[in-house]
């Protein structure tokens, strides 16, 4: 866990620091607030808890390497440490499956690129009966998409089917 | 007085969403791992569609039903559902393996509805005053308000208030792209376009909250550590003898009114207002020994007390802008998408939204009174919604959700982006709550620093110089060092 903190503080520290460098092409103001100083503030808050969490982290680990912490079991530091084997597969996958999803659905349209994810989600949270996930995840996709269209008049993208 | 009949008419008319609203609270309270900030998300893209007044009646609904909901998986599974139910299980489910779940739930929803009534009259009382005194407000008061309401930032983090502070921060970082509010420059957009816009509310909120948590569910049914849940206890006789109703009264009353206080100090909440009213029971009873085995007064103590937080945390949501608890903080991005910016002004210039708001608040709890003796009776029917299409349907709708505001794939990929985020954030002990608060009030300090500084033709200590903001900074030394003393308290819980 104390490895997570100090990663989790050097990604938040870069941000901090990416943040600053915008700050360098800002305009000058004579009159009332510098737009550099409410920025300014925040980077510096944001940067010194991103300091403070790597010190933290650092001296977490060295307190795990020396055993003198003892969390509750193996089970809950397993829990705090990156998912792997077939989880990590499944959330990659989902992930990946997501992104696929807002790329695409502009040009395929909402009705074709629904069912997919939703047989996929469906797969990944225990089910197995092939006719019960396509009919379900095509009916959550036309329910959605007679609502939203229907109900709501949301100009959902349309596919070349429908 | 014509106000408050046109909202009871309005309220009248469209009953139907409250009755969603209450419903949908209910549901998904009682259901172990959603809770009435994912409800409230989950009812955005259909909030957007809708009038404000409808909209807010049906969250205040959806908040107020989400309470009691929570009692139902505490007092049938021994799982709260919601982290305000985790008292209501101390005396809740030995009732139910003595076969008197009905009576456990009976007395839970008697008490909610009681405690949600008395605090919904506290905010009809005390918001319109509350908001007079706000509206003497200039920008210095507005801004030190602001500060005061960002350091709930620091209570509403879970496991450490370092990365509490860090989302907040992170927010807050955010909260900055797109354009200058003073000088209408670009910032912080790296040369990516879409970026001028900066990062619209919901996307965000839909990521970090809904879209984390079907990852999260994911990993935890692949883990072996999401167990499927079902009672098979029966209900029983529901609702309590009228002899055991009053010898329950003192307790709800002071409960309720306990529970109120405790709603409208902001970076509260309705757990920490449940386990204080069961302590102050435990205490003044004289029985304390029987606590913790069955005792109604056990139950009746926390569900008065958390449903009465949620009146009380609406004050200073209405009134000043600045929400109570983590829920509240999620339906203030919520009302500020569908159009209502939430404070003083909105009760002199849309004043029929709050009598609505309050005739709506009112229904809620006689309506959960009503809805919930019929949850009670179907509470084992809720646990049976399959994972397999309830998590699907939430990822679906959410993305759909995220599409719908502004017709928009660059939204779902952002919805998609903060959901991997957020994901990440739950997992390492980050608070995705302080990032939202930072995301909302961010701008709105900023604002008010700019225009304080240019009043005093950038003379700082005008922000020192009025009363009210110096309460203001106070208000907020006590809530940090109060965050403090919790997670002084936290630490050796955890250890």
């Amino acid at each position: 866990m104390g490895k997570i903190d100090v990663i989790c503080g050097l990604i938040t520290g870069a941000f901090s620091i990416l943040f600053y460098i915008g700050t360098l092409s800002f305009p000058e103001m004579s009159i009332g607030i510098n737009p550099r100083a409410y920025p300014m503030v925040i980077i510096a808050a944001a940067f010194g808890f991103s300091l403070l969490l790597i010190v933290q982290g650092a001296l977490k680990m060295r307190r795990e390497k020396r055993h003198v912490q003892v969390r509750r079991g193996e089970t809950a530091a397993r829990a705090k440490t990156l998912p792997r084997g077939k989880t990590a597969w499944y959330l990659l996958i989902l992930a990946a499956a997501m992104l696929a999803y807002a790329l695409t659905m502009e040009d395929l349209g909402y009705i074709i690129v629904t069912p997919p994810l939703a047989a996929m989600t469906m797969w990944f949270f225990g089910e197995r009966k092939p006719l019960k996930i396509l009919l379900v995840s095509i009916l959550i996709a036309v329910v959605l998409y007679w609502v939203f269209r229907s109900a709501f008049r949301v100009p959902l993208p349309r596919s070349f089917i429908w | 007085m014509s106000g408050i009949v046109e909202a009871i008419l309005y309220v009248l008319a469209h009953i139907h969403f409250l009755v969603i609203g209450v419903a949908g609270g209910i549901i998904v309270g009682a259901i172990p791992g959603l809770s009435g900030s994912t409800g409230i998300i989950l009812m955005l893209p259909f909030l957007i569609y809708i009038e404000p007044s409808s909209a807010l009646i049906m969250m205040s609904g959806l908040f107020c039903g989400s309470m009691f909901g929570g009692s139902i998986a505490a007092v049938l599974i021994s799982t709260p559902g919601t982290p305000s139910a985790a008292a209501t299980l101390l005396d809740g489910y030995p009732l139910t393996q003595k076969g008197q779940a009905g009576k456990a739930l009976g007395v839970a929803l008697v008490a909610s509805t009681a405690g949600g009534i008395i605090s919904t009259l506290c905010l009809i009382f005390l918001a319109p005053q509350l908001a007079k005194i706000a509206l003497k407000f200039g920008p210095s008061e507005y801004f030190a308000l602001m500060i005061f309401g960002l350091t709930i930032m620091a209570s509403v983090s879970s496991s450490s208030l370092t990365k509490g502070l860090l989302s907040g921060f992170f927010g807050l970082l955010l909260s900055m792209v797109g354009l200058n509010p003073s000088l209408g420059t670009e910032r912080f957009t790296f040369g990516i376009t879409r970026l001028l816009v900066g990062f619209s509310t919901m996307p965000v909120l839909i990521g970090l909250f809904a879209i984390s948590e079907v990852l999260s569910q994911v990993e935890r049914l692949n883990e072996g550590t999401l167990r499927r849940v079902s009672s098979k206890h029966k209900i029983g006789e529901i609702l309590p003898r009228p002899k055991e109703l009053k010898g329950l009264w003192k307790v709800i009353l002071g409960s309720s009114l306990l529970g109120t206080i405790i709603g409208i100090i902001p970076a509260t909440g309705g757990s920490i207002a449940s386990y204080m009213a069961y302590n102050e029971t435990k205490r003044f009873s004289k029985d304390p020994e029987s606590f913790g085995k069955g005792n109604l007064a056990g139950i009746a103590a926390p569900e008065a007390a958390n449903n009465a937080t949620t009146g009380g945390a609406m004050i200073p949501l209405i009134t000043l802008g600045i929400p109570g608890d983590v829920v509240t903080s999620v339906m203030l991005g919520a009302l500020m998408i569908i159009g209502v910016q939430p404070g003083p002004l909105l009760f002199s210039q849309s004043p029929q939204i709050v009598n609505n708001l309050f005739v709506g608040f009112l229904a809620a709890q006689f309506l959960m009174l009503v809805l919930g003796y019929f949850s009670i009776r179907a509470a084992n029917l809720i646990f049976k919604v399959p994972l397999g299409i309830l998590y699907p349907t939430i990822l679906c709708l959410c993305l759909l959700g995220a599409y719908s505001l502004g017709n928009s794939a660059y939204d779902v990929l952002l919805a998609m982006i903060f959901g991997v985020v957020g994901y990440f954030m739950k997992k390492y002990g980050f608070s995705a709550p302080s990032v939202i608060l930072g995301l909302i009030l961010g701008p709105i300090a900023e604002q008010e620093l700019g225009r304080a500084l240019i009043i005093s033709y950038g003379d700082w200590t005008v922000l020192f110089r009025s009363p009210l903001s110096i309460m203001f900074y106070v208000f907020a030394i006590f809530s940090v060092i109060y965050s403090l003393g919790l997670f002084k308290k936290k630490k050796p819980a955890g250890r």
